[in-house]
C-alpha cells in the first residue's frame, strides 16, 4: 500500500536519445494508473524506471514517500508482471512463485501459506507442481500474476501483460486483474498500447507521446475533453475525424466545409483563425432522407457525404466516405447497426452543436 | 516423418548394417587380438575368432603393462580428462557470464581476444607452451597435463551464445525477485545451461582423454604416462618384439571410458545440441 510520485522524471539514453522528457505524476494509494501510447512513446521506459530496471537520468521517483532513485528493484517493494511472463523455465509453478520470497529469507511455512493463498485466488492450485512449458498462455499469465501476488508488494507494475493472449482470454484476464486489484487495493501501474484495455481498467490514464505525458485524467475526461489533438486521435475507436475549420467573427461557432457549426464556449479567437476540428465518428447525425430513414435533426445545415465503404459490426455500422468539398481525407461515421447503406449513395450528415473538438493546428492544443 | 515401407526399408537397413560392419571391424580385430596369444597374432592368417586368453591378457595389461601398469595410465588419463573437462566448463561458463552480463572496460576486446585463440591450435603454440610449463616446473605433474589445456574459446563462445538467448525479462524478473549476480548465476543460469554443460562434458571429456601430443611432451616418467600416448610408448624401439595382446588390450581399455561417457550422457548430449529449453 503506497503512493508513487514522479517528479520531473527524465531519461536520456547514452547516445543522446531523449526517451522521457520530464514527467510529473502523483499516483494515489490503491489507484490503478494506465500508461498508454503508441510504440516508442516511452511508456515502458517510464514503468521500468519506477521498477528500478532503468536508471533515472534526472528527477525523482518516490514510493511510499521514500526516494528510490538508487534503490535496487528488489528493495523497492514492488512486483512486476512482464509481457512474456518471464517465468523461470526450469522451476515448477510453486518454485516460480516462491523464488522471490526465498531470496528474502521468508520462513518456509510462510512461503507455503502465501503461495497456496495466491494460487487459490488465481485458481492455479492444481498446477503448482507443473513446469511453465506445460502450461497454456493464460495459465502462464496467472502464474506470473501469482509471482507478483505472493510478495504482497506496495505496488504492482504491469508491462503489457495481456498482449500475448488471444482476444477472448485478454478480455477475461482484463476483468480479473481489475477485480483483483480492487480487492487488494494495491497501487498499480499498467502499461499497454491497447486503448480498450486502457479505458476499461484505468482509474486514471496517462496518454504518452514521444516522451511526454500528453494528458493525465480519468477515461471519461480523456474521451470527452481531450487536451491535445494527439489524445483526441488516440482515444476512441474508430479514431476521431479531423477537418480543417475557421473561427468565425464573433466567436461561439466555426466555419467548416462551407457551413457554420455552433461551438459553444469557443471564444476569443481571431476571426478566420485556422483550426483543426475533430469530430468523433459516433457524433455525426444522419438527416432524414427522402424515404424517411435517419433522424430528425432540425434545420441545421447538412453536409453532403458520399458513402465509399460500409462495415457491419453487428451492433454498429461503420461508414467510410468523403465530403465532396472538404479535403481529401476519408471520414469515418459510426451509426447504429439497424440500417443499410448503399455504397456511393449520398447522405446528409449533421454535426450537433458542441460535438466539435477544436485544436490549434500550430500547437495541437485544445482551444 | 513419413515412414518408408517394404524394399526401401530393407535396402536402407542393409546399407546401415554394412556401414556399421566396416566401422566396427578394426575394433573387432583389436578385440580378438587382445584375447589370443602373441604367437597367434604373428602367424598369418590373422585370427578372427576370440581366443581364450582374455582374462590373462587384460590382467597382465592392467597390472604390469609394458612400461607401467595400464591401471595407472588410466588413472592419469582420467585425472587429466576430468581436470580439463571440469576446468574448461567452469572457466568458460564464468567468463561467458562476465562477458554477457557485466559491463566492464574492454569487454568486447576480451571477448575477441578469447575468440581469436580459436584459431591457434595446441600444435601451433606447443613450443612456447612447453617452455612456460617447464619454467613453472610443471613437467611430469598433473598440473602440467591439465593447466595448458584448460581454457576453451569454443566453450566460452557456446555459453555466450546460450546466455544471449535468455530473455532480458527473465534477468529483470530475477532482479525484482531479489536475486543478486551470484544467486542469478546459481539459481537461473546454471540450471538453464544444464543440457549444454552435459553436451560439453561429453565433447571435452573425449577431447581431454584423447590428448596425445601434449602428454607426450610434458611427461617423461612412465608413471605419469596417459593411456593414449602410453599405447605408443608400448611399441618397441629397435629389435624388441611388440607384446601385441597387451597392446591391443590396452587399446580396448583406452576406448572404454569415452564410450561409457557417451552412452550414459547420450540423452542429455543430444538434448543439449538440438533443444534449448526456454
Amino acid at each position: 500500500m503506497a503512493e508513487i510520485r514522479l517528479k520531473g522524471v527524465r531519461k536520456v539514453y547514452p547516445g543522446g536519445v531523449n526517451a522521457i522528457k520530464g514527467i510529473d505524476l502523483d499516483i494515489a494509494d490503491g489507484e490503478f494508473i494506465v500508461l498508454v501510447g503508441p510504440s516508442g512513446c516511452g511508456k515502458s521506459t517510464l514503468l521500468r524506471m519506477i521498477a528500478g530496471l532503468e536508471r533515472i537520468t534526472e528527477g525523482d521517483v518516490e514510493i511510499a514517500g521514500r526516494r528510490v532513485n538508487d534503490v535496487e528493484p528488489a528493495d523497492r517493494d514492488i512486483a512486476m508482471v512482464f509481457q512474456n511472463y518471464a517465468l523461470y523455465p526450469h522451476m515448477t509453478v510453486f518454485d516460480n512463485m516462491a523464488y522471490g520470497l526465498r531470496n528474502r529469507r521468508t520462513p518456509k511455512d510462510e512461503i507455503e501459506r502465501r503461495v497456496k493463498e495466491a494460487a487459490d485466488i488465481l485458481e492455479i492450485g492444481a498446477l503448482l507442481t507443473r513446469k511453465p512449458r506445460q502450461l497454456s498462455g493464460g495459465q502462464r499469465q496467472r502464474v506470473a500474476m501469482g509471482r507478483a501476488l505472493v510478495r504482497k508488494p506496495a505496488a504492482f507494475l504491469f508491462d503489457e501483460p495481456l498482449s500475448n493472449l488471444d482476444a477472448k482470454l485478454r478480455v477475461q484476464m482484463r476483468v480479473e486483474i481489475r477485480n483483483l486489484q480492487r480487492q487488494l487495493a494495491t497501487t498499480s501501474v499498467y502499461v499497454t498500447h491497447d486503448q480498450v484495455e486502457a479505458m476499461t481498467m484505468a482509474d486514471r490514464l496517462v496518454v504518452m507521446n514521444a516522451g511526454i505525458a500528453e494528458q493525465i485524467g480519468t477515461p471519461r475526461e480523456l474521451y470527452q475533453k481531450p487536451a491535445t489533438e494527439f489524445v483526441a486521435g488516440f482515444i476512441g475507436s474508430p479514431a476521431m475525424n479531423f477537418l480543417p475549420a475557421r473561427a468565425t467573427a464573433g466567436g461561439g461557432a466555426v466555419e467548416l466545409a462551407g457551413i457554420i457549426i455552433a461551438a459553444p464556449g469557443v471564444d476569443g479567437l481571431a476571426a478566420g483563425q485556422a483550426l483543426n476540428a475533430g469530430i468523433r465518428p459516433e457524433d455525426f447525425r444522419i438527416a432524414n432522407d427522402a424515404s424517411g430513414h435517419g433522424e430528425d435533426v432540425g434545420d441545421a445545415p447538412g453536409l453532403a457525404f458520399t458513402v465509399e465503404l460500409v462495415e457491419h459490426l453487428g451492433a454498429d455500422t461503420i461508414i467510410y466516405g468523403r465530403f465532396p468539398d472538404a479535403g481529401r481525407d476519408r471520414l469515418v461515421v459510426r451509426v447504429n447497426g439497424d440500417r443499410d447503406f448503399a455504397v456511393s449513395s449520398q447522405l446528409s450528415l449533421r454535426i450537433p452543436a458542441g460535438a466539435l473538438h477544436l485544436f490549434d493546428p500550430a500547437t495541437g492544443r485544445r482551444v | 516423418m513419413v515412414e518408408k515401407r517394404g524394399i526401401g526399408t530393407i535396402l536402407t537397413h542393409i546399407g546401415l548394417v554394412i556401414g556399421v560392419l566396416v566401422i566396427t571391424f578394426p575394433i573387432y580385430i583389436a578385440f580378438v587380438a587382445s584375447t589370443v596369444q602373441q604367437a597367434d597374432i604373428v602367424h598369418p592368417p590373422l585370427p578372427l575368432i576370440p581366443g581364450s586368453y582374455l582374462i590373462e591378457n587384460y590382467t597382465r595389461a592392467l597390472t604390469r603393462g609394458v612400461n607401467s601398469p595400464v591401471v595407472l595410465m588410466m588413472f592419469n588419463s582420467m585425472v587429466m580428462a576430468l581436470g580439463i573437462t571440469i576446468g574448461k566448463i567452469v572457466i568458460s561458463i564464468l567468463s561467458a557470464y562476465a562477458i554477457v552480463y557485466f559491463r566492464f572496460p574492454f569487454r568486447m576486446a576480451f571477448f575477441w581476444l578469447i575468440f581469436v585463440t580459436l584459431m591457434l591450435p595446441v600444435e601451433v603454440r606447443i613450443v612456447p607452451t612447453y617452455e612456460v610449463a617447464a619454467n613453472f616446473g610443471l613437467l611430469n605433474s598433473y598440473a602440467g597435463l591439465i593447466l595448458p589445456l584448460v581454457a576453451s574459446a569454443t566453450a566460452t563462445f557456446m555459453f555466450r551464445q546460450l546466455f544471449m538467448t535468455i530473455p532480458d525479462e527473465m534477468i529483470e524478473a530475477a532482479r525484482v525477485d531479489g536475486a543478486g549476480p551470484i544467486r542469478f548465476f546459481v539459481d537461473i543460469l546454471l540450471p538453464l545451461s544444464r543440457t549444454n554443460i552435459a553436451a560439453l562434458f561429453v565433447i571435452l571429456f573425449i577431447y581431454g582423454w584423447n590428448q596425445y601430443l601434449w602428454p607426450l611432451l610434458v611427461t617423461t616418467k612412465p608413471e605419469m604416462n596417459t593411456i593414449v600416448m602410453g599405447i605408443k610408448q608400448m611399441f618397441p624401439s629397435g629389435d624388441d618384439w611388440a607384446d601385441w595382446p597387451v597392446i591391443m588390450a590396452t587399446a580396448i581399455l583406452a576406448m572404454l571410458p569415452p564410450v561409457i561417457v557417451v552412452v550414459t550422457m547420450q540423452r542429455l548430449f543430444v538434448k543439449g545440441l538440438v533443444e534449448s529449453e526456454k
